[in-house]
């Protein structure tokens, strides 16, 4: 146990260790591309299972204890029935009692609902406010683009206006029309994306070639 | 003669017809191994390419260099291991800019993994500039992201009486740093830098700069970046790192060639062969449809 | 409640926790008899009444006007202090339900040696193993524990996270070869749109039209310059189009919810 203890106090054995935890994670990871293995579901597994346990440590160290428990061993003992109304959630497995669950989760879900009004109005009042763009006063090209901006953020609208159908051509046309515009809000998501799942993969192989064997920078 | 002639010559199309066709089927692990390879190689052989600084990364720089240096600046992570290539570079940047510019700033997470990932980041910076924890920034530790609004109102109001401890599980009001930090309404916070491959800033433009208008930076994934230039036009966020490339152009505002800067080789690298491969799966689906149409 | 009056703070930890389970056995127990008294037909009221209630806090503290002297209502220290510290501790709570499905599922594969068995073992000690390092460090701020912590986390959380999320590249590179086909004008508008952004968006893009001025009017054929006019005008205001949408649907449903109209096989079960 001195033994281990003291291997575990040396910092460099411990960085090599996760060092090739890390890279056989990562290969065995990876190994899916070529076919469904063994090797990839226990990575995958262990992956679930750690990152569960690192959860439920954090969830305790540096909420629950500091938040919750230290108050109670404070003397706030008012907080005794937080831990009754956190265990309310557990009842969603019992099939006789499960509406007492609902109780709480209704709580939750009534504050958070509660919060919409406030939260709809600091968030849409300024874009609403910013949708009106000047169109004179300003150089002929941001005219140009403002005018651009207004037509396609109403035609976009109008694509979704779904509260009764698009039948006469007053309605279909601008909609038709709102539908191609939102082909460069989809073509400049894809791009996006591309460029996120790169930088991803990027990252990794980056770990593999520079901190594995050292042949990157 | 003139329709053997003719028939030699149908054949030839047909045939780079058909060949172009076969661009539609190449095979997945080619592709595969054609990505590791075009990844790899700018990595190894440190393709260095000049990074152009864009005006919504200038923006969230501006906006750092403009914050009064008694305030506080929050740095809300909200990315875990899973997006780690992209929002690391971004939340290191904003670290080593808030250091070198002797500001202090804060840290709280809304995901465990990044909580710590963050904590080691600015640890590891921290000692190479001389900053002390405590001091210089802090770290306000992990909150569930279920109760993100709620923490956000009551940052507004009460800072100290919000957040509690620390990471270390200490009372923040022990730290210096906190000293004569009270509230976002009473003016104590300069800046707020969100760094999330989610939608959370608009809690943020919702409950906190919808009542007191305190400076938003938004650093999102790529993948988010085409909806952050809604509350940019806005004027609700005062700039954007997109990215790992947002990041290599903080980087350059910096002065520095840290990963995302070095990375941006492979990016481009990457991004050239799936255009090719675009380009070639579309020119084989034409070659098939013109084919079919002829014969 | 009664803990107050046995134990006093400095008591040590293990008596804090018999007295708080006892506790929790008494005030809980006695709630979970009341609640077993209300009749069915009572149930749903009784849940809509708590979302209505809960509802309220925000909605009153938000609509009613504040002092201008303080700025805040007569809600605003509640609303924002004492609800959000109740709501920091129970969504902590709840963090332990996927926690307990996930340890529930896979304990059943042990217990009855379904196939695959041995990789639910491995995600218990996974599991056990991360946790208890954890708690390790609690204990002592030992180098040993320290460095364990560390090392599970780099080995075993950040690096297979990262690697699974990175492998999402493969696979959006054999999909767009497969499925990106210039079908429709539409597809062919959002394949050049996505070209722009995706070559304007790294260096090599910026490297080919880095011959353009820097400054005048053919600075905006510059890649970088035409894919951002591309995110900042058009896809914009497309997403502010789809943003208008969704949040108007979103506040509809928050009036729904909090107001129980909402319908579907949650809110319509039978309680």
């Amino acid at each position: 146990m001195n033994t281990l203890t003291s291997w575990l106090s040396n910092s460099s054995i411990t960085q090599s260790i996760a060092l090739w935890l890390a890279v056989g994670a990562t290969l065995g990871i990876y190994s899916i591309l070529y076919k469904e293995n063994p090797i990839y579901r226990l990575v995958e597994h262990m992956y679930i299972g750690a990152a569960a346990g690192y959860y439920a440590y954090i969830g305790w160290a540096q909420t629950l204890k500091p938040l919750w428990w230290d108050r109670i061993t404070d003397g706030q003992w008012v907080w005794i029935f937080a831990l009754i109304g956190g265990s309310m959630f557990y009842f969603i497995y019992s099939q006789k009692h499960v509406w007492i669950s609902r109780i709480i989760f209704g709580g939750l879900l009534g504050l958070v609902a509660g919060a919409a009004f406030k939260g709809f109005a600091g968030l849409n009042v300024d874009r609403i406010e910013a949708s009106f763009k000047p169109l004179w006063g300003v150089p002929a090209p941001n005219i140009i683009n403002n005018i651009f901006a207004m037509v396609i953020l109403l035609t976009v609208m109008i694509y979704f206006f779904f509260s009764f159908e698009h039948k006469t051509k007053l309605h279909r046309a601008p909609a038709n029309l709102g539908r191609w515009f939102l082909m460069f809000a989809f073509g400049a998501m894809f791009g996006s994306t591309v460029m996120a799942r790169m930088s991803l993969l990027i990252g990794r192989v980056h770990f593999l070639l520079a901190d594995w064997l050292p042949i990157a920078k | 003669m003139e329709t053997e002639n003719r028939s030699r010559e149908l054949t030839t199309t047909d045939r780079i017809l058909r060949a172009f066709e076969r661009l539609q089927h190449i095979d997945r692990r080619v592709m595969y191994a054609l990505l590791a390879v075009v990844v790899a190689v700018p990595l190894i052989w440190n393709f260095k390419q000049p990074v152009v600084v864009t005006w919504p990364v200038q923006g969230a720089y501006d906006t750092i260099e403009k914050m009064p240096a008694d305030k506080l600046a929050i740095i809300d992570i909200v990315w875990d291991s899973g997006t780690v290539a992209e929002s690391r570079p971004q939340t290191e940047a904003l670290i080593r800019h808030l250091m070198l510019r002797n500001k202090k700033f804060a840290i709280v997470a809304f995901m465990p993994q990044g909580n710590k990932l963050a904590y080691d980041s600015a640890k590891r910076i921290g000692s190479e500039l001389g900053k002390e924890y405590g001091k210089d920034w802090i770290h306000w530790g992990y909150r569930p992201g279920g109760a993100m609004i709620q923490f956000m109102m009551g940052l507004g109001r009460d800072i100290p009486g919000t957040v509690k401890s620390d990471i270390e599980g200490k009372p923040v009001t022990s730290y210096p740093i906190m000293k004569g930090i009270k509230s976002i309404k009473n003016g104590d916070v300069g800046v707020i830098a969100e760094v999330t491959p989610s939608g959370t800033l608009d809690y943020w433009i919702a409950y906190v700069y919808g009542s007191y208008r305190t400076p938003l930076i938004y650093c999102p994934t790529a993948v988010m970046a085409p909806e952050g230039y809604n509350p940019l036009d806005a004027g609700q966020i005062k700039g954007m790192l997109t990215g790992m490339k947002g990041a290599a152009e903080y980087e350059s505002l910096l002065g520095r060639q840290d990963f995302a800067t070095r990375a941006a080789g492979a990016l481009s690298t990457s991004h050239l062969l799936i255009i090719v491969l675009i380009i070639a799966g579309n020119i084989g689906y034409i070659s098939s449809r013109r084919r079919r149409s002829e014969s | 409640m009664f803990t107050h009056w046995i134990v006093k703070p400095g008591a040590p930890q293990y008596i804090w926790a018999l007295a708080v389970l006892g506790d929790f056995l008494i005030m809980g127990g006695a709630l979970f008899f009341l609640l077993r008294m209300v009749p069915s037909r009572f149930r749903k009221t009784l849940v809509a009444a708590v979302t209505f209630l809960a509802g309220l806090i925000y909605s009153v503290e938000f609509f009613v006007p504040p002092d201008p002297a303080t700025g805040e209502n007569f809600l605003t220290s509640f609303a924002q202090k004492t609800v959000t510290d109740v709501v920091l501790v129970l969504s902590t709570f709840a963090l332990g339900l996927g926690i307990y499905s996930l340890l529930r599922f896979h304990g059943r594969n042990l217990a009855r040696r379904r196939a695959g068995w041995h990789n639910s073992l491995a995600l218990y000690f996974a599991f056990f193993a991360m946790l208890l390092s954890g708690f390790w460090t609690m204990m002592g701020k030992s180098p040993a524990a320290s460095n364990t912590y560390d090392m599970l986390f780099r080995g075993l959380v950040a690096a297979p996270g990262a690697t699974m999320f990175s492998i999402i590249a493969f696979y959006i590179v054999s999909a767009a070869y497969r499925a990106f086909r210039i079908r429709s004008g539409e597809a062919t508008l959002m394949l050049a749109a996505a070209f722009v952004v995706m070559l304007g968006s790294v260096p090599i893009g910026e490297y080919l039209t880095s011959g353009l001025p820097t400054t005048g009017f053919l600075s905006n054929f510059r890649m970088e310059n035409v894919n951002l006019w591309i995110l900042k005008e058009p896809n914009m205001a497309a997403w502010r189009g789809i943003s208008f949408g969704v949040e108007i649907g979103a506040l509809a449903m928050a009036l729904r919810t909090w107001l129980s109209l909402e319908r579907g096989s949650f809110f319509e079960r039978e309680l």
